[in-house]
């Protein structure tokens, strides 16, 4: 499956090369949900649009990632549900359900794997999580960022968690003992975004100590709402973790568990990367046509992966802006563009919610 | 009034954990004593008209159409037509304030509170009014109007009656007003309405609630389609729907059409477009999360119901047609524009519609007297107002079924 994607290029395809693979793609897994989940297919039907083929990729119908916190999708019966895959959410908040069979599991790791290795090489590396070994120990209160260290993982060799589990504190014995045993060789690094903002470099800072991990490949994903918060931009966060422990390799990464195979690695110019087996249009909300390089708009996500559910187009709650198309100075080809932030929420209006908060959503 | 004289140490120092926002000073204790005005006294219409006369005279206002129809509907003419008609209703009887109201008002609907402590003003009542905290600048406008106002001459016996409020959800300082008051008005969703009615009353007092609410209009499809003027209508439509995103509620979220097929989907077609253009050209205050959660909400709906999805030309207006009236989803609505529609070919099928949440009826081609046959002709459930197109949002004495200017008063018998 998807060999044509592969012998592509991952990022050597040109968006038009691209496109083409692409749009097939997507039109034969519009028409598997169709077929396989009555639910995706009753909203076609409802928007008249049952049957039709997409001439572009941004004509393929998409679907609001929210309904997968509200609905259980599938394309496969259950005796072909290999795994359930589930979001973040803080305690309270719906979680998305992602439903997948074992062909789509097994296309998850191959892309997983070949567009890490596109960065980090093939080598498993000596890796240091920043966060605490407990994030991955308590299972029944498994976390969004525990899986997301469990796939990292691996990755990498002699696992090193950078910090205390009691008190999140900066173990520096443990690390300069990987250090060690890296003995000059390059050592990955992964963690979210705002973990490492805040008890990697947070804690260097405080503490005036500088470590050296100048042989360190920084991965990090997650979110920059808390360093927005502070006022943190990708520039700074990259000049502050350099400052204090010497990494100058530093990929973010945008994806979400509602989209496998859409992994959107930024590269060495500071671009989210769109690999050949997804991309991304952005939208102006206001009529939800897809906007040029440099408009501000909603991310949607397409990849040619989900084919146990109906998630090839998913409508995000992210704003952002598209940078380029085949232009990169990093020289890798497609689209790339930059996240801004997640939409702020809605505005409480109307007369009935003196105490209530606001119903967002028909349920 | 003082309903436990032993206790009313503690609900002192209750008391002055709140903060009154109006007027400056202002000590909650004696207003609960003050001894109630006649209705219609002249230091409450002179404040009335005063206030009404100040926000019609500041631009300040100009932005803010609710403040603007407020101090409309509070005009000088208008409190005189009250008066004559409250004048003619009691018939010679004895008709006095309860004593002292206390409103709670909905966090997002400004003017509702001005309404609601102003005619309760008016029929004789001291008010204390509980504001959000969150407020806009259109209230915090209002509120300093009204402070300066109060300090104006001839306005003590007003400002010795009344008190705007701000505090946080806190049962112990709502509960301390409560306890001395004679009405309590709770205007707020379902949840603030029981979370307040768990705290007691005086055995005198009463509760004036104004739950939840949603609204729908019918309009006649051949009466629409041979309409002159639908520039006009439609723009009205768009004030009734799009003031509040649609989430005031009066503001309609269906709209039935009465009449045979063909006129019915003529009718549909030709209106949604001159909506989306109306739309287009209010000042909507919708985001982008707006527009997310209407897709969301039509795809939710896409998959429990056989409905079908109108293509429109942009998101200001979306329609989601059912082809019938039986359980719709309008309890929980996005709002924001999102539409639900649907055919009749007669009005009895709103018989069974009109349930307890039904509020307002927009109407639009179906005479007064055709609805009041229709509702004459058997009981209904729900339903508290028919109103014509851009009328929706309209305060009036009558509201979800109560006759506030009755509500707020009380009858001494005298016998003859």
């Amino acid at each position: 499956m998807l060999d044509d994607f592969f012998s592509s290029g991952i990022f050597s395809t040109t968006q038009a090369a691209k496109a083409r693979l692409l749009l097939d793609e997507l039109n034969a897994l519009t028409r598997r949900h169709e077929a396989g989940c009555a639910a995706y297919a009753a909203i076609r039907s409802a928007r008249g649009e049952t049957g039709q083929t997409a001439g572009r990729i941004d004509d393929v119908p998409f679907l609001p990632v929210r309904l997968f916190k509200t609905h259980l999708l599938k394309s496969v019966p259950d005796e072909a549900v290999f795994k359930v895959l589930t979001s973040s959410g803080t305690t309270g908040q719906a979680v998305s359900q992602i439903v997948l069979d074992t062909a789509t599991a097994q296309l998850q790791t191959r892309v997983m794997v070949g567009i890490m290795q596109h960065f980090i090489g093939k080598a498993r590396l000596p890796m240091l999580i920043i966060d605490h070994p407990g994030v991955v120990k308590d299972r029944t209160s498994f976390s969004a960022r525990g899986a997301g260290i469990l796939g990292m993982s691996n990755f990498g060799r002699l696992h090193t968690y950078a910090l205390g589990d009691e008190d999140m504190r900066l173990d520096t014995d443990a690390i300069e003992s990987l250090v060690a045993r890296a003995a000059e060789g390059p050592i990955l690094l992964f963690g979210f975004t705002f973990m490492v903002w805040r008890y990697l470099v947070g804690a260097l800072r405080d503490s005036g100590r500088r470590i050296n991990l100048a042989n360190g490949i920084l991965i990090h994903s997650g979110g920059w709402k808390k360093l927005e918060d502070e006022a943190v931009d990708n520039d700074a966060f990259k000049r502050e973790l350099r400052q204090w422990t010497g990494i100058s390799r530093v990929h973010n990464f945008y994806g979400m568990v509602e989209q496998v195979g859409s992994i959107f690695v930024e590269c060495e110019a500071g671009r989210l990367h769109a690999p050949v087996f997804s991309d991304v249009v952005i939208r102006d909300p206001l009529d939800w046509r897809p906007l040029p390089v440099g408009s501000e708009g909603l991310i949607e996500v397409v990849s040619a992966l989900p084919r146990s559910y109906p998630g090839h187009a998913l409508l995000t709650e992210d704003r952002g802006v598209l940078t380029g198309e085949d232009d990169c100075p990093c020289g890798r080809l497609g689209r790339t563009f930059k996240v801004l932030g997640r939409l702020p929420k809605a505005e409480l209006r109307g007369c009935s919610d003196t105490h209530a908060q606001r119903v967002e959503t028909v349920s | 009034m003082e309903p436990n004289p032993p206790k009313a140490s503690t609900a002192r120092s209750v008391l002055d954990r709140v903060k009154v926002l109006v007027p400056t000073g202002q000590d909650l204790a004696q207003i609960a004593a003050a001894t109630p005005l006649v209705p219609f006294s002249e230091p409450a219409r002179a404040f009335v008209q005063r206030l009404s006369a100040a926000i019609l005279g500041d631009i300040g206002f100009r932005p803010y159409p609710e403040m603007i129809a407020f101090a409309h509907w509070m005009r000088r003419a208008r409190i005189q037509e009250l008066a004559a008609e409250f004048d003619r209703r009691r018939n010679g009887a004895v008709w006095q304030g309860r004593g002292l109201a206390f409103h709670i008002a909905p966090a997002n609907v400004d003017t509702i509170f001005l309404y609601s402590f102003m005619l309760s003003l008016l029929m004789g009542n001291a008010n204390v009014v509980r504001l959000s905290s969150k407020r806009s600048a259109q209230v915090e406008a209002a509120l300093a109007l009204i402070d300066r106002i109060l300090g104006e001459r001839g306005m003590e016996p007003v400002r010795a009656r009344l008190a705007l409020v701000g505090y946080d959800h806190d049962d112990e300082i709502t509960g301390a007003l409560s306890a001395r008051c004679d009405l309590r008005v709770i205007w707020g969703g379902d949840e603030t309405v029981a979370a307040v009615r768990r705290l007691p009353l005086p055995p005198n007092a009463r509760d004036l609630c104004f739950p939840h609410k949603w609204s729908v209009s019918v309009f006649d499809a051949a009466a629409y389609l041979g309409h002159n003027g639908k520039d006009e209508l439609v723009r009205r439509y768009v004030n009734d729907t799009y003031q509040f995103g649609q989430m005031a509620c009066s503001s309609p979220r269906m709209m039935i059409w009465r009449g045979t097929a063909a006129d019915c989907a003529a009718a549909g077609d030709d209106f949604w477009p001159l909506l989306e253009r109306a739309s287009a050209r209010f000042d909507t205050g919708l985001a982008a999360i707006d527009f997310v959660n209407k897709r969301v909400a039509e795809d939710q709906i896409a998959m429990a119901r056989s409905v079908s999805v109108r293509q429109g030309a942009g998101n200001l207006v979306n329609v989601v047609r059912f082809s019938t009236l039986e359980s719709l989803p309008l309890e929980e609505h996005c709002g924001a524009g999102l539409f639900y529609e649907c055919t009749i070919a007669d009005l009895e099928p709103l018989r069974r519609f009109m349930g307890r949440r039904l509020q307002t009826i927009v109407s639009h081609g179906i005479s007064q007297a055709e609805w009041k046959g229709f509702l004459a002709s058997g009981g209904v459930r729900g339903i508290d107002r028919i109103a014509a197109v851009g009328k929706a949002l309209e305060f009036a004495t009558v509201w979800d079924g109560h006759d506030l200017m009755r509500e707020f008063i009380r009858e001494i018998a005298v016998d003859p």
